[in-house]
């Protein structure tokens, strides 16, 4: 029955690390981009705040693998071209990005305004007051937030393999697709199943680490 | 130390300061009492700016309240300021939360920052309570530890917004006790409450406010035993009357 289970494992492997990379990769584009949304979104310059929102608002209406195919396909049609996995990563951070600044800002929002107010009396300036006391504590609260919307680009990133991008789900089905190796349909359903789950639980694990590390008593 | 003159201040509809005419003397401590809705918080916030006046013109140390940046932050540092519900920083320690603010605004080594929050620790007896996180406390405690956060900054005058307002009654005592030996030393200080026995005790004027108006002006016992106006008469019937 596994005949060729070792080419088809070395197959999937492949996938999840491609998986993972581009996961992790484009979360960190995303929180970059959370971040200076973050900070149009509370800036006192009102284009500032309608840019953001009106970033926001595009990025998350419109889904994923429509913005995947717009990349890939709209952009090198107006002279801007750039490897499969250049799409894939801007692609997913973009859209992550505008969910990730959406949960900052609702962390802010969620610390008490007494916490500010006694910040600035003590003469703090905006920007120590936010950086001393008022994003210490969000950070605790934006982290099961964003967990879930890392383990939401794990799945998510399956969508990039309709870009060309070998990743896990892209290997899956060149292996069933494959009828000249045949290989088990159902050694290929499960390894690909078990990889996303080992993936999903390792980063969820991850993140319950980092909610204990920034917890404190309340 | 303070002058506030002319001071309007509306909230929607609602006209919450009225021609607040009100000065602070160096080492004086002025106690505004007046029924809810009176005006009385906003009035003590406006001082530091917390609260944005319409009209009028605040003046702290002889100079006028600046609008917002470097300039307000540097008049913030020295007008110390207590909150009805302590608003300690949730995240940082007992002796984090008071050193924050000479670490950060008056720049003082984290040794000298230190040793100083253990002293005014002392002071308001709370020396063994340093290294625990505001929710580990009573209220009564979170409230001194706030009051030390404040003194730590070494301000000129101190603002205390309701301070016993949100606690229980048997904390009440422990938190005057202490606001009482600072006016004993000659701090100056504005203070909004609801305790008419430290009024008497420790205020130098009371400050009578209702509707968003200063309706009465008086030494505490001139005030308390002999109120001139209908409306202060009317309201010390109701909260003297057990």
């Amino acid at each position: 029955m596994f005949d060729n289970f070792d080419s088809m494992s070395e197959a999937l492997l492949e996938g999840m690390w491609t998986t993972v990379w581009v996961t992790l990769a484009s979360f960190v584009i995303a929180l970059a981009i959370g971040m200076v949304l973050l900070v149009m979104h509370v800036s006192p310059a009102p284009p500032a705040r309608w840019a953001a929102n009106a970033y926001t608002q595009l990025f998350r209406n419109v889904p994923l693998l429509a913005i995947l195919i717009i990349m890939f396909f709209g952009l090198p049609a107006i002279g801007i071209r750039a490897d499969n996995w250049v799409w894939a990563l801007v692609g997913l951070g973009m859209y992550t990005g505008a969910l990730v600044g959406e949960t900052l800002r609702s962390g802010i929002n969620s610390i008490p305004l007494g916490q500010a107010e006694a910040a600035r009396s003590l003469g703090l300036t905006f920007g120590q007051s936010l950086g001393s006391v008022i994003l210490p504590q969000s950070i605790r609260v934006v982290i099961p937030p964003l967990g879930s919307l890392l383990i939401a680009l794990v799945k998510n990133s399956a969508l990039v393999s309709a870009i060309g991008v070998a990743e896990l789900t892209a290997r899956s089905r060149r292996l069933i697709e494959d009828t000249e190796s045949r290989y088990d349909l159902w050694g290929v359903i499960i390894g690909v199943t078990v990889g996303y789950l080992l993936i999903a639980l390792v980063f969820s694990y991850l993140v319950r680490i980092a909610e204990k590390r920034t917890a404190f008593v309340r | 130390m303070v002058t506030i003159s002319g001071v309007n201040k509306h909230f929607g509809e609602l006209h919450a300061l009225k021609d607040i005419e009100l000065s602070v003397d160096d080492g004086e401590v002025v106690v505004l009492i007046g029924p809810s809705g009176s005006g009385k918080s906003t009035l003590c916030r406006t001082i530091n700016r917390l609260e944005i006046v319409d009209s009028g013109s605040i003046t702290v140390n002889g100079s006028p309240l600046p609008a917002e940046g470097r300039a307000l932050a540097n008049l913030r540092a020295d007008v110390g300021m207590v909150f009805q519900h302590f608003n300690l920083f949730a995240h940082l320690t007992v002796l984090q939360n008071i050193t924050l603010g000479p670490i950060k605004v008056r720049r003082t080594p984290r040794a000298q920052a230190n040793e100083r929050a253990r002293q005014l620790l002392e002071r308001v007896g709370l020396a063994d309570k340093a290294d625990a996180y505001p929710a580990q406390l009573s209220g009564g405690q979170q409230q001194r530890v706030a009051i030390a956060r404040g003194l730590a900054m070494d301000p000129k005058l101190m603002m205390f917004d309701e301070p016993t307002s949100a606690l229980d009654p048997e904390m009440i005592n422990e938190v005057l006790d202490v606001m009482q030996d600072l006016a004993r030393e000659g701090m100056t200080m504005v203070v909004v409450t609801h305790e008419m026995g430290f009024a008497r005790r420790a205020a130098n004027r009371v400050v009578f406010m209702a509707d968003g108006q200063i309706v009465e002006i008086a030494p505490p016992d001139e005030f308390f035993d002999d109120p001139k106006t209908a409306r202060a008469q009317d309201f010390l019937s109701k909260v003297m009357s057990h």
